[in-house]
């Protein structure tokens, strides 16, 4: 198990002087899978890319074990900080294997070796995230779920103990969100790895959620469990929607239904 | 975790295959400089004996040929050499940076800025040696910042500069084509050295500050390596993957520009060397690992055959420039084609 | 219904009146700014002429060498309004035909292609007389275009203004250094190739003048009259199609207009850059974006700033001058670069 400790305290950033996060105050609960929800715009992604080091912070500050990721040195940062970005770039031909080793970057110094034990953590990677089988192939021939799994296993491989993840599921269809939340709970509960990820999908958000962070305006809203997130009053602060929570029946989990101004026979009008 | 062994020696296996790859590539590049260093040098009007050539390199003199070989063909190949790695180097690295084959330096206005304050050195402040490529480099490094400041909005997009960096290389080529008239005594020679870029006239002292260059700044690049490649994933990924961006990304600007600049202020700006050197070492090397050592040795078999064509090959003599310029056209529209129909990179 | 939207078609037209006032007494001013450009460059030059010199020159005379001089004047002046409208013209219509606010007819290489193919008809197949320039030129500039725009067209989305404004500039260079390779082994054709390549109105005769006419009369009209086509293009062509403009004609029609203009003026002048993209860009801020306007107003702000660009470049550089393709680009390309500069994150 993991016991860094991962805090944002006033945190305020932004993009061209117009800020996006106005004081922003949260504690990633270790060992947990965080989920980070709220409406275009609200800041999710940028506290996640300042949280990753990727934006500095115009006030406050976020500590990692008490000390500043700004003041810290980026190697030593990145063995225990990962971030899977959005859009990731793969070169051209790249092989899976190959990208996959790419996540020891933090590991290596100038003249340093590649060791037996870089190769044990890419074969955990791969194992993990079930893409040994791809390892000889190029990245750009796989399917977008392929992709991502081969991304996290990059990821992986960097041996962080705590994963940032910036909407991992975006852009794939259904079958694949599943299969990448699965994956990152699996990763979770056996490795013990911090996951904080941005989530577009409420329902999802909820299902795989240990904690469940709703933001608005720059500021957390709500911080709990699912359940005492994910409420009719939630939604509605944060998206302006009304809606009606049910309880998933796979899962136990709440789960959200829309209120439209059409087909609604089943509340009366 | 329980490791199966067996996978684990698969892994260790492909990754030798790939070193293995690379370095063979990288040998047989290398023996292709070797050997075109050789034919340049004996043969050309004259035929001269690989004996012959071999004594006049250990300083034996050697009747009829010690001035042909060593005075004429002997400056020019080395300087050929020379040039072509700092431009195949400089221009990857660019290239591998902001991830566009488009962002190399003669065509994001670094080798026009170095050959603009070439050209106002000679023809307007009359100077020459030394002085002239400090101030290229100076000059060169001077248009990467302002083109990188200008780009810069929310961290640089690769795209934009490039843009700005296409309109800064149209004023540049403005100013050396005004300076370049303003100089009626000049012969076309000299002007399309400051145009195109060509070894006429070559000198083994001007070799002095390209080593130097290239020892310096080709050793800072060459540190970066690992960066470099982390940096191919995105900005984003080579950050959470502990590479300090913007700091690698002012190192490789001051040591390719360094170089590039170094280069120009000797031969002028042998166009397309730095642009066409890094994607075709990316076709040799395929993905078996970095690109820099590839790309400035065909670097150097760009400017060493394309000199060897324009002064041998051809019916008319051509300044080396106008040879690669003539070969990189089609493969520049070729790239274009090939980016926009994929959107993919280098 | 509310009472303010029953008063809306009113008020509608009372804003159409008042706009279109201000653009006419924009027009009157600009063209007001021409003829004083136009009587600048006649009186202003590397060497200074006497008033009574000028006026005698103006009605014919050519007794002195300041008259002489000065009579030199009035062929290069009509030379620069001639070229600038077509230039300014021919931007704002590539700017329509792409939607691209980075076209022009230097940018996507539809200059260097005239000049390449000029550059080739001279040094390969030996033509000397004008009419053959200005065909040869309008071929490459026509064969300039399509294949840019062909390129730039590859791929996804379409033409986007970064895929074309790259696949142009790439083009330009990669055409630029063919130049120099058909032009170097030629040593006797080399040094006119070289001062025409850099682009300026000086030299100018009514003997040179003459011949473009018609190519440049047929190209203002076909671009004027395509002024509503643009209209609808630029709402983009699903909508164009949906109002009833036949798209692919439309381009069509507009480009040849555009191609006609370009290709006459890069025979006579060389290649001019940047000139098509700043005009209408500038007209765009004083009169808005209807094509109705924007052309006429391409046109003499074109004919405007070359004109104003030939006068400095005579003046900044005495005894000497400087061609006003060297002028241009130093103005135009900073322009460029704020263009740039302004686009969205995204798109770039």
């Amino acid at each position: 198990m993991t016991d860094h400790s991962l805090v944002a305290t006033g945190l305020s950033a932004g993009y061209d002087g117009k800020e996006i996060l106005k004081g922003l105050d949260l504690t990633i609960p270790t060992g947990r899978i965080t989920v980070i929800v709220g409406a275009n715009a609200c800041g999710k992604s940028t506290f996640l890319r300042t949280l990753s080091r990727l934006l500095v912070p115009t006030k406050g500050h976020v500590l990692l074990d008490g000390r500043s990721i700004h003041r810290t040195p980026a190697r030593q940062l990145a063995r225990t900080l990962g971030l899977l970005p959005q859009a990731p770039i793969a070169p051209e031909g790249i092989t899976v294997a190959d990208l996959v080793s790419r996540g020891r970057h933090p590991h290596k110094s100038l003249f340093s070796r590649w060791t037996r034990k870089d190769d044990e953590a890419v074969d955990g990677a791969l194992t993990a995230t079930r893409t040994f089988d791809l390892a000889e192939r190029p990245v750009d021939e796989l399917s977008g779920g392929q992709r991502q799994r081969v991304w996290i296993a990059m990821a992986l491989a960097q041996e962080t103990e705590i994963l940032l993840l910036d909407e991992p599921t975006t852009f794939l269809d259904i079958n694949h969100q599943i299969e990448v939340l699965d994956l990152l709970t699996d990763l979770n509960r056996e490795r013990g790895t911090t996951v904080v990820m941005v989530l577009h999908d409420l329902n999802l958000a909820a299902r795989y959620a240990d904690v469940l962070v709703a933001m608005a305006g720059g500021r957390v809203h709500a911080f709990g469990t699912p359940e005492e997130v994910l409420t009719e009053g939630m939604v509605h602060d944060v998206f302006g929607l009304e809606s009606r929570i049910v309880e998933d029946p796979l899962s136990g989990r709440p789960m959200m239904l829309p209120i439209g101004r059409h087909r609604m026979a089943g509340i009366g009008r | 975790m329980s490791v199966p062994s067996r996978t684990i020696d698969f892994l260790t296996d492909h990754r030798r295959r790939r070193a293995r790859r690379h370095l063979t590539a990288l040998g047989l590049l290398l023996a292709l400089v070797v050997v075109v260093f050789g034919i340049t040098l004996s043969v050309g009007k004259s035929i001269v004996s690989p004996l012959d050539v071999l004594r006049v390199l250990s300083g034996e003199p050697v009747p009829g040929t010690s001035f042909t070989v060593g005075q004429l063909r002997l400056p020019r190949a080395v300087l050929s050499i020379l040039s072509g790695l700092c431009f195949g180097l400089g221009g990857v690295a660019f290239q591998i940076m902001l991830r566009n084959p488009l962002a190399s330096p003669d065509i994001i206005g670094i080798t026009s800025g170095a050959g603009a304050a070439a050209v106002f050195a000679i023809v307007v402040l009359q100077m020459s040696g030394p002085v002239v490529s400090l101030l290229a480099v100076g000059a060169g490094l001077g248009v990467a910042l302002l083109v990188y400041g200008l780009s810069f909005r929310n961290g640089v997009g690769g795209t934009r500069l490039i843009l700005v960096g296409i309109g800064v290389s149209a004023m540049l080529q403005s100013v050396i084509a005004y300076i370049l008239s303003t100089a009626p005594s000049w012969s076309l020679q000299e002007a399309m050295r400051w145009l195109t870029g060509s070894v006429n006239g070559a000198q083994l002292q001007q070799a002095l500050p390209l080593l130097l260059a290239l020892v310096v700044f080709g050793g800072i690049l060459l540190s970066r390596t690992r960066d470099l490649e982390a940096l191919r994933l995105g900005d984003d990924t080579a950050s959470a993957l502990g590479v300090r961006v913007s700091q690698t990304r002012m190192l490789v600007i001051i040591s390719a520009v360094g170089m590039i600049a170094a280069a120009t202020a000797v031969t002028g700006p042998i166009a397309f060397v730095a642009f066409l050197a890094g994607p075709i070492a990316a076709r040799i090397v395929r993905s078996t690992g970095s690109l820099l050592l590839p790309a400035a040795l065909v670097g150097a078999i760009l400017v060493l055959v394309g000199d060897y064509v324009g002064q041998v090959l051809l019916p008319s003599r051509y300044p080396v420039g106008v040879i690669t310029g003539a070969l990189g056209a089609p493969y520049l529209i070729f790239l274009i084609v090939r980016v926009n129909r994929t959107g993919g990179s280098l | 219904m509310t009472s303010a939207s029953i008063k809306a078609p009113a008020r509608l037209h009372g804003m159409v009146a008042r706009s279109s006032r201000m653009r006419a007494l924009w027009l009157l001013a600009l063209v007001g700014v021409l003829a004083l450009l136009a009587a600048l460059s006649v009186t202003i030059g590397t060497r200074s002429v006497a008033w009574a010199d000028i006026m005698a020159a103006v009605r014919g005379g050519q007794e002195t060498i300041g008259q002489a001089a000065v009579a030199l004047r009035i062929p290069r002046t009509l030379l620069a309004v001639l070229s600038g409208a077509a230039l300014g013209l021919a931007g704002a219509i590539m700017q329509g035909v792409t939607r691209n606010p980075l076209a022009d007819p230097g940018i996507l290489g539809v200059n260097m292609g005239a000049s390449l193919a000029v550059v080739i008809g001279v040094a390969w197949f030996g033509i000397t007389s004008a009419q053959a320039y200005i065909w040869t030129a309008i071929a490459g500039a026509g064969g300039a275009a399509v294949f840019v725009y062909t390129i730039g067209s590859l791929g996804r989305g379409g033409a986007t203004p970064l895929k074309l404004a790259l696949a142009g500039a790439a083009t330009s260079v990669a055409f630029a250094s063919l130049v120099i390779a058909v032009v170097l082994p030629r040593g006797d054709i080399a040094g006119g190739i070289h001062a025409w390549q850099i682009g300026g109105v000086g030299g100018a005769t009514f003997e040179r003048v003459v011949p473009v006419l018609p190519f440049l009369g047929i190209g203002f009209v076909i671009s004027l009259l395509s002024a509503r086509k643009l209209n609808s293009l630029a709402l983009g062509d699903d909508v164009a199609a949906g109002l009833g403009e036949h798209v692919a004609a439309a381009r069509a029609v507009a480009s040849l207009g555009a191609i006609l203009l370009c290709g006459a003026t890069t025979a006579v002048c060389g290649p001019i850059g940047f000139l098509g993209l700043v005009v209408p860009h500038l007209c765009r801020t004083l009169i808005g974006v209807d094509h109705r306007w924007l052309l006429p107003f391409s046109a003499f702000g074109g004919a405007a700033l070359l004109l104003g660009a030939d006068i400095l470049g005579r003046i900044v550089a005495r005894p000497g001058e400087i061609d006003v393709g060297i002028i241009t680009a130093l103005i135009g390309a900073p322009f460029f670069i704020w263009i740039v500069r302004r686009q969205r994150v995204r798109e770039l």
